[in-house]
């Protein structure tokens, strides 16, 4: 089935997604942007450029780059006059009034100049997709009107897109956040500051349907007037230290803007940041570099004069849908200048409401976009209804410790097996406890259900082998078997409402793993290293007992001195003790390694040796990691 | 249906009208049965397969951000050398004379292009013809001996990685009219 692709084709910068297997993901373009520069350019010897490289040679054939032409989709001559005065390209009145770009002589009609970049998207979709791309949705500003959005409709008919639906932008991104979703009527207030616009749309959902109450804004208001305040301050503080007007310098100014853009970048995410660039500009008295410290008490200070201007759409549009702030039940931001946190606060001051966060600003209108096409085409998801596990699933092993077999936010159904062994010598049974959380340690969670393994056939501890495997089913219900491979003994339990938690329980639970986490870790550390100093006793008392002859008496002696040293700390459950006393058994036994050794190695030459010896320790030490199964050895031991 | 057919019998034995009719509900209801069975079986797969996808994606991006997180590590490690050359620079610039300190620099400058190099960093020409694709126009000027709409210099070198840019070169361009 041919995929159809969301496009948000925005003034400065557009974008496209795709559902692939019911989760939208961005197409980057093929230079490997996320976004694509909103711009063509007619070169001189005849070539059309689109996109990155059409941006990159504006300044040398300025009449002939064509930008914001979605200004000028579906308008008249006549309603554009201001808007032509911007723009360095010529914009002329078509025969039947509208406007139209005029290159060389040629004129274009807004929707053809809008196509080409609809093209280039669409061949980019192909080529990241490898299949045709035919059908797509196509998103534009809340107010546009019919001519408007006939315009874009035609610009991709000329692109050879069959466009299936035109989105409101604000619409879409309410969508990316699947608050169509939620099953009761709302009221949205979609925030969108954007390169160079702002929109402020406020929506209605009913049935389903989402209704735009009102829209406003401010046309010539986005992040590069952020941008542009921020280079005034640095070249105003340049000149009051140095005496040198940057502004006139184009290529100082250039790297004065690209700072100013990572520097309101960074102060999303940190306090204050430092705002280096040597060599800015040279004097006969040598290079002169350009050191200043910019905070974000600073930048809001800056800014502050344009963030005021978003007040007053964003009370406009409140008003003229007959709302009070107190109404809007959502929040959604758009747009990279939204990522501010001086933004975000503001239009938290405004509504009163936490905006949703989470989908990249730049992008959720294409991702709503690609949302809304996947609902026209009937996607597979919509009927698969797939669910997750919220919360982790395992067994408690040696320790205490809980072993997750399927980790929380796994799509379900899912299985999952492992094999594990017993602690201890011909141990008779196993206790399967069956947990689920997110603490290490299995006191800290939930007990789900418990059941016994019983006829294990008598073997030395880590020999046995164990088989337990999970299995959710697509109803949520978690079918946990123990399988004796030994035996092909088994055992299963069934629990049913695992993932029946409400949302509330399971963060409940999160959190409270994440308070006891420290303790936990501390308690699994403990544990490893009191299996670890277990079963080096084990395995070295019985080495001992094999190779006892080939020793001196008295290494033989103190081998069994920390033998019963490590036992005793044992009890203590006193980490450091536990691992120092294993450290000296270790080094004791050295003599014994040895002769182990010597051992095999002889064995190695001759018949195989008859059992156990050097091989057995060995395959005892593999299994150690995944030895489990129950401390309680009063209920284990015959 | 309820007529009897001479085909409907089973092996040729008469039978009345409700034994067959019973006979073949009771036929259909099994292949009914059967087919509910394989439906809910092949469901049941589908659901697997739909959420092993699932699960095999959220891996992948795990995976991913793991990757990237880790693949500046190996490029960064590379890159340390080079600081340390810089500060010994610094040093250097405090106690002795430029012609040694400028010598220093330059070669720091040359084990960075090393490291750059190494991970397939080349520079962009900047020679010949604007073009837009590696280019970057600042501005244009007019510029003698050099033919318009040709790079008349470069403002901050461009470098790709294989034919990925990694930054187009920042040029002037020479102005159309300015042989003229």
């Amino acid at each position: 089935m041919a995929k159809t692709i969301g496009i948000d084709l925005g003034t400065t910068n557009s974008c496209m997604a795709v559902l692939e297997g019911g989760e939208p993901t961005v197409i980057p373009n093929a230079e490997g942007g996320r976004t694509t520069p909103s711009v063509v350019a007619f070169t001189k010897d005849g070539q059309r450029l689109v996109g990155a490289p059409a941006r990159r040679q504006q300044v040398t054939n300025p009449e002939h780059t064509i930008f914001s032409i979605k200004r000028f989709m579906g308008r008249k001559w006549d309603e554009v006059s201001e808007e032509m005065t911007i723009v360095p390209y010529a914009v002329e009145q078509g025969e039947n009034g509208d406007a139209r770009v005029s290159v060389e002589g040629k004129q274009y009609a807004p929707p053809e100049l809008s196509a080409m970049i609809l093209q280039k998207l669409r061949a980019d979709a192909e080529a990241f997709l490898g299949e045709p791309v035919t059908d797509a949705v196509v998103t534009v500003p809340a107010y546009f009107n019919n001519a408007q959005r006939e315009a874009t409709k035609d610009a991709g008919k000329i692109a050879g897109l069959n466009v299936l639906r035109i989105v409101n932008e604000p619409t879409a991104a309410a969508l990316a956040y699947g608050l169509d979703k939620e099953g009761v009527d709302q009221t949205i207030l979609v925030f969108d500051l954007g390169g160079g616009t702002f929109d402020v749309s406020v929506l209605e959902l009913g049935d389903g349907v989402f209704e735009v109450k009102s829209t406003n804004g401010d046309n010539h208001l986005g992040g590069d007037n952020f941008d542009k305040a921020i280079v005034d301050w640095m070249s105003a503080e340049f000149k009051k230290d140095q005496g040198i007007d940057l502004s006139q310098d184009k290529m100082a100014l250039q790297r004065l803007y690209e700072a100013a853009e990572k520097a309101k970048i960074e102060l999303s995410s940190t306090m204050t940041t430092q705002i280096n660039l040597p060599f800015i500009t040279a004097t006969p008295e040598g290079p002169k570099h350009l050191d200043l410290q910019l905070t974000r008490a600073k930048l809001q200070e800056l800014t502050h004069d344009l963030l005021e201007r978003t007040v007053g759409p964003t009370k406009q549009a409140l008003a003229d849908a007959g709302l009070d702030a107190s109404k809007i039940d959502h929040v959604v931001l758009v747009g990279g200048m939204t990522r501010m946190p001086a933004v975000q606060e503001k239009v938290s001051e405004l509504i009163g409401k936490e905006p949703h966060k989470g989908v990249n600003p730049d992008e959720v209108v294409a991702v709503g976009a690609a949302i809304q096409a996947g609902v026209l085409k009937g996607d597979v998801k919509d009927v698969l209804l797939l669910d997750v596990t919220p919360l982790s699933l395992g067994i408690e092993t040696k320790g205490g410790v809980m072993t997750k077999l399927i980790e929380r936010n796994t799509t379900i159904p899912t299985r999952k097996a492992e094999t594990f062994s017993t602690a201890e010598d011909n141990q008779p049974s196993v206790e399967i406890h069956v947990l689920q959380g997110e603490s290490e340690m299995a006191t800290f969670n939930k007990t789900l259900g418990k059941f016994q393994l019983v006829g294990i056939a008598p073997a030395p501890r880590g020999m046995p082998q164990i088989e337990v495997s999970f299995d959710i089913d697509a109803n949520g219900i978690i079918h946990v078997n123990a399988k004796d491979l030994g035996t092909g003994n088994e055992q299963q339990i069934r629990i049913e409402g695992g993932s029946g938690l409400s949302e509330d329980e399971v963060s409940r639970m999160v959190t409270e793993a994440e308070s006891h986490a420290e303790e936990a870790h501390r308690l699994h550390e403990l544990a490893d290293s009191k299996n670890r100093a277990e079963q080096l006793a084990y395995q070295t008392e019985k080495a001992l007992a094999e190779h006892r002859e080939k020793l001196d008496a008295s290494d033989a002696g103190t081998i069994e001195g920390r033998i019963m040293e490590v036992r005793q700390a044992l009890e203590t459950n006193d980490l450091a003790d536990i691992n120092a006393k294993a450290t000296a058994l270790e080094q004791a036994a050295q003599p014994l390694a040895q002769a182990v050794y010597a051992d095999a190695q002889q064995a190695a030459s001759g018949p195989p040796p008859s059992s156990d010896g050097g091989g057995a320790t060995d395959e005892v030490v593999e299994d150690a990691d995944y030895e489990v199964i129950d401390e309680d050895e009063a209920a284990k031991t015959p | 249906m309820t007529d009897e057919h001479p085909e409907t019998a089973v092996d040729g034995e008469p039978s009345s009208p409700s034994t067959d009719a019973d006979r073949s509900a009771d036929e259909l209801l099994a292949r009914l049965q059967d087919a509910e069975r394989d439906h809910e079986k092949a469901m049941d797969d589908l659901r697997r397969v739909a959420a092993d996808f699932d699960n095999y994606r959220k891996r992948v991006a795990r995976e991913q951000t793991q990757i990237l997180a880790r693949s500046g590590e190996r490029v960064v490690a590379k890159l340390l050398p080079v600081l340390d050359d810089l500060e010994r620079a610094l040093d250097a610039a405090e106690h002795h004379e430029e012609v040694k300190v400028l010598e220093g620099v330059r070669m720091t400058k040359d084990a960075l292009a090393a490291v750059l190099a190494s991970e397939g960093v080349e520079e962009i020409s900047a020679d010949g013809p604007f073009d837009p694709h590696v280019h970057e126009a600042l501005m244009t000027q007019p510029a003698e001996g050099v033919e318009p709409g040709h790079v008349a210099h470069v403002i901050q070198r461009g470098y790709r990685i294989g034919d990925a840019v990694l930054r187009p070169a920042r040029v002037v361009v020479a102005e159309e009219r300015g042989e003229e």
